[in-house]
């Protein structure tokens, strides 16, 4: 696998934990536990923004894994 | 009528008026009430039980010593309520018969209480040396109490920094294979909701003897027939593992790149990562 590859599976598992923590997040009662799963939400996003933006910067390195 | 009518008649009756005494008296076991309270009860049985088997009495006699009963307890109770001074003349005040890991034998003796009896009230709290004690006290109940020694005492998570979501009710949805819809109202879900668990887990209601959710809508159960094999939810345990393994990736891609800027930053969200971890463990791993 290349490191294109690597890294869009990686920002695809960060999405997948994301949407659990945002499932989690509206079906919990506890005001302390949302807290802890909105802000972890906040920073995964942060996270999957970094990586597109690498993604971004990798296909500009190497553009014959553009669109893989 | 004859004697032995007189008698059911009777019985019923003052067994009637020992449950609703008994009901509008005390709440809880009667363990925990004191000496005088207990005597009190005693003397209540004992005057219907007379009033019962006595026929010859009028059953009024035994109904005035009932009220009689009934009312004294009763005034006691509120006594208590409000004055401690009553309290401490009834009961007495707990003492210390331990204090600074060193047994007080003049309280022991005072109180009546032998070095046995001592060791089997500790022995009943999980303690059996009395080295380990720093600090006893002999309850009215005769109960005795143990403070351990700080380096005996069992260790708490706050003792290794390690934290612990807050603990929150459960709520129970399936008592005895029947849906509960006050508990799921309070959670606010709906029936269809808690099929579609059920579902997930591949049982159906009348299959359940018990089912409960936690705070974060994640449901576990007990069902009748111990022989099915039933899926117990992980969905937390997976998202903490993806998060374990995402963080583990971004470090080898930090490691693997060359370029210095891409480097930092895979350093810097593997810490990201790092820190969403340590912040959701508690909740996630409950």
């Amino acid at each position: 696998m290349t490191v294109y590859q690597q890294v869009k599976q990686n920002l695809a598992k960060w999405k997948g934990i994301e949407a659990a923590l945002n499932d989690l997040r509206e079906k919990t009662q506890d005001d302390e536990c949302y807290e802890a799963y909105r802000e972890a939400v906040l920073e995964t996003r942060t996270i999957s923004k970094n990586l597109t933006d690498r993604l971004v910067e990798l296909e500009k390195e190497e553009p014959q894994y553009k669109g893989n | 009528m004859a004697g032995w009518q007189e008698v059911i008649l009777r019985s019923f009756l003052a067994i009637v008026l020992l449950i609703a005494s008994a009901r509008l008296l005390f709440r809880g076991s009667l363990y925990r009430l004191g000496v005088v309270e207990l005597v009190l009860v005693i003397f209540l049985g004992a005057s219907l039980a007379f009033g019962v088997v006595q026929t010859s009495v009028p059953i009024a006699h035994g109904l005035i010593a009932y009220f009689v009963g009934v009312l004294a307890i009763a005034g006691i109770l509120w006594l208590k309520q409000k004055s401690k001074v009553f309290r401490f003349m009834l009961h007495g005040t707990p003492v210390p018969v331990v204090k600074n890991g060193k047994i007080l034998e003049d309280e022991l003796k005072k109180e009546r209480l032998t070095s046995d009896d001592l060791l089997y009230g500790m022995r009943r709290r999980g303690v059996f040396n009395v080295q380990d004690v720093e600090f006893a006290m002999l309850e009215p109940t005769g109960e005795i109490d143990v403070l351990l020694k700080s380096d005996q005492e069992p260790l708490k998570p706050g003792d290794l920094n390690i934290q612990k979501a807050p603990v929150k009710e459960t709520e129970t949805v399936i008592v005895d294979g029947k849906v509960q819809d006050e508990a799921l109202a309070r959670l606010g879900f709906s029936r269809d909701w808690l099929h579609e668990q059920l579902d997930s887990q591949g049982a159906i209601v009348e299959n359940a003897f018990l089912a409960q959710v936690d705070r974060d809508g994640t449901m576990t159960m007990d069902l009748y027939d111990d022989q099915i094999k039933k899926k117990q939810p992980k969905e937390k345990q997976q998202l903490l593992a993806s998060i374990k393994s995402c963080q583990a990736q971004l470090e080898i891609f930090s490691l693997e790149t060359e370029n210095k800027d891409a480097k930092l930053m895979y350093d810097r969200l593997a810490k990201k990562a790092d820190q969403i971890r340590e912040r959701l463990e508690p909740y996630l791993k409950s």
